[in-house]
């Protein structure tokens, strides 16, 4: 997450220490609740830089919770409508990745019960970054890898789908993707462990007779 | 955006082998037709937040118009319109002939006045010194009668009392244009208008003067018909000074 938005530990540990909320404009790296801050007074640019840090990930687990590009994309501007909207209500009292997970969460679960189109077969192919340097014989065994490493995650129950997801692409941490998911913290920690798991297997299934016959 | 993935695996539960196949298998980015949905849906939302009050102001500023402009009518129409016009008095003949008189000086005719005249102590003969003058115009006169009562004359009798002298009583000009001064600054003060209406219209009624005297049977039909205006003071006067005239005659 530190990493993921720039941020020089220094700097958020100092960002921390003098626990403020509303960042001021000059700061070139402030905090989303005090961008969300900004945004609630009016300032689109800082609603576009928060919004620039997150709509990638955002989408990327919804597209792979959905399983459906065009269900993906309406609840992506739904959580984001709603996020919008509630920025008069906003009050920093929380992580606003937390915030924007628990709204894109509850969002998916509100799709799933008012519409039935919510199916298990999915319709998006995966996006893969191929790297040219690689030599073809890598390049087509790490395509294979992500190819069943997706068909697995396709294939995993639902909830555990969603925690290695918030755990991927949000950043966060087990209580904060246990407040998210509304489970207790050990429950997330099953899912994310069977996820991990699962996963882990699927990649490394076809190495599997190769190494029990070694 | 160029986005360099790491998520660190916080709580060790992570697999580095499966994050980066799954960090090679997803790299969709949100299209650019919901990220510019998305900011012109955040860039409405300020400006509707923004410009929320001046749609609001703008009814406001019409209901306020309006409201004040009925406010100003409303009070425009209560305002008597004496207060701004000075009615036309139409006064009978016989009343004109009272007024004419009355400002004609006659201040030989008022030397020559007798004492013992039976009208020369008559209440209406009473200075207008006596008259208690308010910021309205006058409000009452104390009357003393000849047997000692004492008497309180309000404002609209005391002026049909002055405006029905006898034209054989002679009036001093200065007092008569200081009767009419006052009147007329109690018809330009007179806030309401209905005390100004009264008075003019108790003013029509026709006083008992002139010939009308010469027989007290044609005195009393004026008095009569006095009384049936509801000049009920008036017409007491009238009698006081018909018993005065001529004693012997019976009053009914």
């Amino acid at each position: 997450m530190i990493d993921a938005i720039g941020l020089n530990p220094d700097d958020l540990s100092l960002s921390h220490a003098q626990a403020v909320a509303y960042a001021p404009a000059m700061d070139p790296h402030p905090e989303d609740s005090a961008l969300m801050l900004r945004y609630k007074d009016g300032d689109v640019d800082a609603f576009e830089t928060l919004y620039r840090r997150h709509n990638d990930a955002l989408y990327r687990y919804l597209l792979r919770l959905c399983r459906h590009r065009d269900n993906a994309e309406d609840i992506f501007q739904e959580v984001w409508g709603k996020i919008i909207k509630a920025r008069g209500r906003y009050q920093a009292t929380a992580k606003f990745t937390t915030f924007l997970y628990r709204v894109a969460h509850n969002c998916f679960i509100d799709h799933i019960r008012r519409n039935q189109r919510h199916q298990n077969t999915a319709d998006i192919e995966p996006d893969s970054q191929a790297s040219p340097t690689d030599a073809p014989e890598v390049e087509t065994e790490r395509s294979l890898a992500r190819r069943r490493l997706d068909a697995a995650l396709q294939d995993l129950p639902e909830e555990q789908r969603d925690v290695f997801l918030l755990h991927e692409e949000s950043g966060l941490n087990l209580d904060d993707i246990a407040l998210v998911t509304g489970a207790n913290r050990e429950t997330t920690k099953s899912r994310l462990r069977y996820a991990v798991k699962k996963l882990r297997a699927a990649i490394d299934e076809p190495n599997r007779p190769e190494e029990e016959a070694s | 955006m160029t986005e360099h993935r790491s998520t660190p695996d916080i709580d060790g539960l992570g697999d580095p082998l499966v994050s980066s196949a799954y960090r090679e298998s997803a790299a969709e980015r949100a299209p650019d037709a919901l990220n510019h949905s998305v900011m012109q849906q955040a860039r409405e939302q300020v400006r509707t937040r923004f410009f929320r009050p001046v749609a609001w102001l703008r009814p406001m500023a019409w209901a306020a118009t309006i409201g004040l402009s009925l406010a100003i009518v409303i009070e425009l129409s209560t305002v008597p319109q004496t207060a701004f016009d000075v009615p036309v008095i139409e006064i009978p003949a016989s009343g004109t002939q009272v007024l004419r008189e009355i400002e004609v000086p006659r201040r030989p005719e008022a030397n020559s006045l007798d004492a013992n005249s039976p009208l020369a102590n008559s209440p209406e003969t009473d200075s207008p010194a006596d008259l208690e003058l308010t910021p309205f115009g006058p409000r009452a006169r104390k009357t003393i009668a000849d047997d000692g009562r004492v008497t309180l004359q309000d404002a609209g009798s005391l002026h049909k009392a002055e405006t029905a002298v006898p034209a054989a009583i002679a009036v001093p000009t200065e007092i008569v244009v200081e009767e009419k001064l006052l009147m007329q600054d109690r018809l330009d003060m007179d806030a309401t208008g209905a005390f100004a209406k009264q008075s003019f219209s108790d003013m029509s009624a026709v006083p008992c003067a002139g010939d009308i005297r010469n027989l007290p049977k044609s005195w009393l039909e004026c008095i009569k018909r006095l009384e049936d205006d509801g000049l009920v003071d008036l017409a007491d006067s009238e009698r006081e000074q018909l018993q005065q005239a001529f004693p012997d005659f019976k009053l009914p």
